[in-house]
């Protein structure tokens, strides 16, 4: 069961990514698309590493403590690249901000979302192929 | 054209086969020019950060006083002997490129039987075939799907040696952590 929703988990990520990855170039055009997308990529990656690795809710719409409950499987496991969770944390801090508040944001930090969502999946790539997670 | 602009020309092809799997793949690592196994190809992609499938691409640049008579001519002949190598390549994926440098050439179709020779023999993988036209301007369209690439069985072979090539190889372009 595990496996089925770790690959759906990743299905999505995968496509999250693949969508930002077709706006990102043109970020004068299109700017909270591909911001939102990547955060959103970086959530689905985040809960097919958590339900591989035990989590059995990810439900949750606090993904602040996704990544605390991360850290704590990946230290578990002692895993000693952390840096993936690193860049998780400043994409969820910016989820509200690009989603619902009425402040002007600038291309400067569209650019970091694109970067961190980029980083953050090679790391969770190599870490689920790493760890073996079933159905990765 | 001089030795130096046909090498320039392929040189921008790869770099357009190159842009066209980033584009494909989700954060793969690119190699250009890699001994794969013992045979050069001229663009290596190995998905999702060097731990998924991988993708090898072979080039053929076109005469560029070739007619489009002359190219089915190519694709009925000449391309078999470099289509059965690509078939034999340890890769999940493997594509065949045709390079145009000549903006007179208009695009074609492969013949019948040039689609049933890029078939594995048990049916499982299918070369793909690419088309690469440096004479179109934007870099996005410079490659089009001709014969989409199916995926070929996956062994325990090519898992090592794209262990072993992410290990000792640096990546003309990656994301890095």
């Amino acid at each position: 069961m595990a496996e089925v929703q770790v690959q759906l988990f990743l299905d999505r990520a995968r496509d999250f990514f693949n969508g930002m990855d077709l706006l990102k170039d043109d970020l004068d055009e299109y700017r909270f698309s591909p911001a939102l997308l990547g955060i959103h990529c970086a959530i689905s990656y985040c809960d097919a590493l958590r339900i591989g690795l035990g989590s059995t809710n990810v439900s949750s719409d606090d993904h602040g403590s996704a990544a605390e409950d991360l850290k704590r499987h990946l230290d578990d496991r002692r895993v000693e690249n952390l840096r993936g969770v690193e860049h998780l944390k400043k994409l969820l801090s910016k989820k509200s901000r690009i989603a619902y508040a009425p402040d002007a944001v600038r291309k400067f930090d569209f650019e970091q979302i694109v970067t961190h969502t980029e980083r953050f999946v090679v790391w969770a790539e190599e870490t689920g192929r790493k760890l073996k997670i079933e159905g990765w | 054209m001089t030795e130096t602009e046909i090498r320039q020309d392929l040189g921008r092809a790869k770099n357009a086969i190159q842009d066209y799997l980033i584009r494909k793949l989700v954060v793969p690592k690119v190699y250009l020019d890699a001994n794969w196994n013992g045979t050069q190809v001229d663009v290596l992609a190995i998905d999702r950060a060097g731990v998924g499938d991988v993708h090898t691409v072979r080039m053929i640049p076109l005469d560029p006083d070739t007619s489009l008579n002359a190219v089915f001519i190519l694709f009925a002949s000449k391309l078999h002997v470099p289509l059965e190598e690509i078939k034999s390549l340890p890769s999940h994926y493997r594509y065949i490129a045709i390079v145009n440098i000549d903006s007179n050439t208009r695009r074609f179709n492969p013949h019948e039987e040039i689609v049933w020779q890029s078939l594995a023999d048990d049916g499982v993988g299918r070369v793909g075939i690419l088309y690469v036209d440096l004479c179109e301007d934007d870099p996005k369209l410079q490659v089009r799907v001709i014969l989409k690439a199916e995926r070929f069985r996956s062994s325990k072979e090519i898992v090592e040696l794209a262990d072993r090539y992410v290990a000792e190889h640096t990546a003309n372009w990656e994301i890095r952590e």
